[in-house]
């Protein structure tokens, strides 16, 4: 498989080619055939997120920059565009590819709508702070947004309409306002939902999971208290589970429909910053230095590699294994087997020795259950 | 006799009396072996040497599960860099305590401000969070906080938050010995001391070295020959301060000045206080041959 991961400390980008059951932890375990460093940069315009598009990379670095490489050999930088943000402290929330255009969101509220191939750039601003924004990849146009204190609304980004509008969940059992704060935003509409139904999944950083549908209310239809720590990020899977990591070790996969946690992903030592699912795979990244593949189903460890620099976003590239690559590894992994063996047989023939010594029949018998 | 007869005496008496008897042989024994063994290495060193080499202990240490980040070199840049870089900036740091801080909280912070250089102390407010008085130190151009725990009169914790942007860190306090309970202790002088860090391996021990780099000006005062030793042993990391004595051309003494104390990492935030960088958690406990630092 390969990944690529953005460095926070160096700035750069990590292209990782490794195969299934790759540990960097364990020196007999199999190693990543390749890590390579591209795009490097410096620590104060690092790469906050980044998303391959057709055969581009683009990547959203510290201080309004994004730039686009192609997505060769080298990784060439193509274009440049800068004052995507609007004052140097500013972070990019969001850029995603939606209809054929590239959308990058700050947190401060400043949307840029690049145009590929021709580079164009166009701003509109919408209210901050936003901590997440997304669009409906089934209805054009249709984008959502929230951040702390600033409640999810649906909006129109061509006319600036506001389509939904959502109202905060009830006062608490002392009559106190519920906080506001939302992380991550995902929309669940279905190909076939009416035109005006909007679908969300929110997670706040009060450890909430909220779902909502316009056709039920401005309500969240669900709202379940998924942990005691902030969740920072968010991907759907299907119609009723989504992975969620915290601000401290866990990552887990939870049902949004019921509020239960149906699995950890166990391993990481630090948070999690970043999470993408491909292909039945997952990749975390986080502030622990390690860059993990797991199986979604049986969530179980696929691949671990130590990286040196804290990560701030990952991608999975390719999930299959490159044949080459897996063939070469076996023909490595060949001798260290016949080593082990070796040792093993050097071993027995002591023991041999020993046991003929002795010469009993119940000695023999043993000796051949050992052989078997 | 062997212990296979001495275990079919019945008498306990007789047994126990036969065991010493048995055990004492043995100890004359060994003692006569390293006897003879000290007298033909004295003349003939390169025994000694030879049987040293062959004969190395297994330690905990020795037998370290494999590290990868083990002497990784740094990548990047860290919250720190600006230390290292910016040679001319001097750390200027403030100790406050826990609220309502008893009487132990209030020594060691004044042991502390004698030890670091350029510290002032704040006594503590209730109604300031870590979170507030990072912010008020970062205004006041103070480069480090560090925040002083203390529990039913033991100190027992200490944060410290490198400033303008973190990291956190937060170490338990165990093992303190006043300087006037250290026997033969000297009196610290306001030179700057210089600094040893021993035995941060990984990259988290980096990260940990750098931070107690930071927190001292770049050029200690060697007039003063002071010097404050970081030991990192097991994840234990022990403070010592000493000052050393030229004695001759040949012989150096040390007289230890004191405090003594053992750190041991149980926290690494990023920011202030924010997402978790790293946790002790109690299960790191259970592979007795794992290592962080």
């Amino acid at each position: 498989m390969k990944l690529l991961v953005s460095a926070e400390e160096s700035g750069a980008l990590k292209e990782i080619v490794c195969e299934r059951g790759t540990d960097t932890s364990k020196q007999q375990a199999v190693q990543p055939s390749s890590i390579r460093t591209v795009c490097q940069e410096t620590r104060d315009t690092r790469v906050q997120i980044f998303i391959l598009y057709e055969k581009y990379l683009i990547a959203a670095r510290k201080g309004g920059l994004v730039t686009i490489y192609d997505i060769g050999d080298k990784y060439t930088e193509i274009k440049r565009l800068e004052g995507l943000s609007n004052s140097p402290e500013d972070v990019f929330v969001a850029l995603f590819q939606l209809h054929g255009k590239i959308y990058a969101c700050t947190e401060e509220g400043k949307v840029s709508i690049v145009e590929p191939e021709s580079w164009a750039v166009e701003h509109v601003s919408i209210k901050g702070p936003i901590s997440s924004f997304v669009g409906d990849q089934f209805r054009p146009d249709v984008f959502a947004y929230g951040g702390k204190e600033n409640d999810l609304v649906v909006i129109d980004l061509a006319t600036k309409k506001e389509l939904y509008k959502v109202k905060n969940v009830p006062n608490n059992k002392l009559d106190l306002r519920e906080p506001v704060w939302i992380s991550k935003i995902a929309f669940a509409t279905e190909k076939d939902d009416k035109k005006d139904v909007y679908k969300l999944i929110t997670v706040t950083r009060y450890g909430q999971v909220r779902f909502y549908d316009s056709a039920h209310g401005r309500r969240p239809v669900l709202n379940f208290k998924l942990s005691d720590k902030p969740l920072i990020t968010l991907a759907k899977l299907d119609d009723h589970s989504i992975v969620c990591s915290d601000t401290h070790t866990t990552t887990a996969k939870f049902d949004f429909k019921t509020g239960k946690m149906l699995g950890k992903f166990q391993g990481a030592v630090g948070s999690i910053q970043a999470i993408d699912v491909h292909s039945g795979l997952l990749a975390t990244g986080g502030l622990d230095r390690y860059v993990r593949c797991f199986d979604l189903e049986s969530r179980e460890v696929v691949a671990k590699v130590y990286l040196g620099t804290q990560i701030s976003d990952v991608r999975v590239v390719e999930a299959e294994e490159q044949e080459v690559a897996a063939e070469s590894a076996a023909e490595q992994k060949q001798p260290a087997v016949e080593e082990e063996e070796d040792a093993e047989s050097s071993d027995d023939d002591d023991d041999d020795e020993m046991w003929q010594k002795l010469e009993t029949t119940l000695v023999e018998k043993r000796k051949r259950r050992k052989l078997k | 006799m062997s212990t296979e007869t001495l275990k079919s005496i019945k008498n306990k008496q007789k047994r126990q009396q036969l065991f010493a008897k048995l055990k004492d042989e043995q100890n004359k024994k060994r003692h006569k072996l390293r006897a003879s063994r000290a007298k033909e290495e004295l003349d003939n060193p390169e025994l000694k040497a030879k049987r040293l080499e062959q004969n190395v202990p297994k330690t905990i240490e020795s037998m370290r599960v494999y590290d990868e980040s083990v002497g990784f070199e740094l990548e990047g840049e860290d919250d720190f860099a600006e230390y290292f870089v910016n040679t001319n900036k001097e750390p200027k740091i403030l100790i406050t305590t826990s609220p309502h801080a008893k009487k132990t909280a209030y020594k060691f912070a004044s042991t502390l401000m004698d030890i670091i250089p350029n510290t002032t102390f704040v006594k503590r407010k209730r109604e300031y969070t870590m979170k507030d008085m990072s912010e008020y130190c970062s205004n006041r151009e103070f480069t480090d906080l560090i925040v002083i725990n203390e529990d039913k009169k033991v100190v027992n914790g200490i944060t410290f938050i490198h400033l303008p942007h973190g990291p956190t860190f937060y170490f338990s306090i165990s093992s303190l010995r006043d300087k006037k309970q250290i026997s033969g202790h000297g009196n610290a002088t306001e030179h700057i001391p210089e600094l040893i860090l021993n035995n941060f391996t990984t990259r988290l021990g980096q990260t940990v070295g750098r931070l107690f780099q930071s927190l001292l000006p770049h050029r200690p005062e060697i007039q003063g020959r002071q010097v404050i030793t970081l030991h990192n042993q097991r994840d234990y990391i022990f403070f010592r301060m000493h000052r050393y004595v030229f004695r001759n051309e040949e012989k150096v003494g040390l007289q230890e000045l004191g405090p003594q104390f053992t750190l041991k990492l149980r926290r690494i935030q990023r920011g202030i206080r924010e997402e978790i960088d790293w946790e002790h958690r109690p299960d790191m406990d259970k592979d007795k041959k794992k290592f962080y630092l």
